[in-house]
């Protein structure tokens, strides 16, 4: 639960412009840089929390 | 492509409202999205947008032009929902909890009271029309207090029909059990119409219809708090008790009275 908060109140920081760069695993984003275990996990409890859909690109790392 | 989204000016009103992700083909997070959102098309990249419930909206291989990307994104937001902001989360997170208490501890009318905080979000449907999870949360609380209504109004209409052939007892029993459901669930939308037909099929039977506004007097007469209150029920009660035909209607409103004299 202390988890899902914390993912819930980065998400209302972080910019329009979140990129989630891989592999470092990290999100950046205008206001805040963090760590998280896994970009994807975190981008779906940010999207099942707001309600926001995911918009995914995948390919190949560069 | 994502680069693209975070630069773009005329794309920055549909980005705000998504999740924009980038995922890497070789990782072992890969293997696990392309199990549960199957794209059309082999070639990379893929572009995906995925409902925040996790249905796949849109799946397909190649790049898209920035025309493209705004047409898709706007698709994608007319068939998300309500997007929430913090506050909101708050909002719905609390009064998902007071309905839940109320509603397991069966006080359906104070859960549908609990409501009142939340009616904004809340559509023609009774339900907030959002995939978030204190959305949809909610809205499965609801719908257990409206499958728990659905039967307990349908059984309450079965022992009405009954009554209509029974005693003056059954009779009784049937309307104070029909007055019961009505307050605990009058202010449930979908529950309206068939509160209703209810009422309509009591007043088909004259005496039941002749019953009914007794024992309504006498269930409000018994819930009387404030000393007006009493003082307006016993003169009411002293009058049902001279005029009413029925021995089991007098019977009931001489113990009521007797109470609101102690």
């Amino acid at each position: 639960m202390l988890l899902i908060n914390r993912h819930m109140t980065a998400s209302f920081s972080l910019s329009a412009a979140i990129l989630f760069c891989f592999p470092t695993l990290q999100v950046v984003g205008q206001d805040e840089t963090s760590e998280v275990s896994s970009p994807l996990q975190y981008a779906q409890n940010i999207a099942a929390i707001t309600g926001r859909p995911i918009f995914a690109v995948a390919g190949q790392s560069t | 492509m994502l680069k693209r989204l975070s630069t773009n000016r005329e794309l920055a009103p549909y980005v705000a409202q998504v999740v924009p992700i980038k995922i890497d083909t070789a990782s072992s997070a890969w293997q696990e999205w392309s199990k549960q959102h199957k794209a059309d098309g082999s070639g990379i990249p893929k572009v995906y947008v995925v409902r925040a419930d996790g249905e796949t909206l849109f799946a397909r291989s190649g790049s898209l032009t920035n025309e493209q990307l705004k047409l898709l994104l706007s698709a994608a937001l007319n068939n998300a929902g309500l997007v929430l902001g913090q506050k909101d989360v708050q909002t719905l997170t609390a009064v998902t909890n007071q309905f839940r208490d109320f509603r397991t501890t069966g006080d359906p009318k104070s859960a549908l009271k609990s409501l009142k905080q939340a009616k904004r979000y809340l559509g023609k449907s009774g339900q907030v029309a959002s995939y978030a999870k204190p959305a949809m949360e909610l809205n499965q609380e609801i719908q257990l207090l409206v499958e728990t209504a659905n039967d307990s109004i349908s059984q309450t209409a079965s022992e009405v029909e009954q009554a209509k052939d029974q005693t003056e007892a059954e009779q009784i029993r049937a309307i104070q059990k029909y007055l019961g459901v009505k307050d605990q669930y009058s202010d449930l939308r979908s529950s309206k119409s068939d509160l209703s037909k209810i009422q309509s099929s009591i007043r088909e039977n004259d005496q039941m219809k002749s019953l009914y506004d007794s024992v309504k007097l006498l269930e409000l007469a018994s819930s009387a708090k404030s000393d007006s209150q009493k003082s307006r029920y016993k003169d009411k009660l002293a009058k049902l008790i001279e005029t009413s035909p029925f021995p089991l209607i007098k019977s009931q409103a001489e113990a009521i009275l007797s109470q609101l004299k102690e």
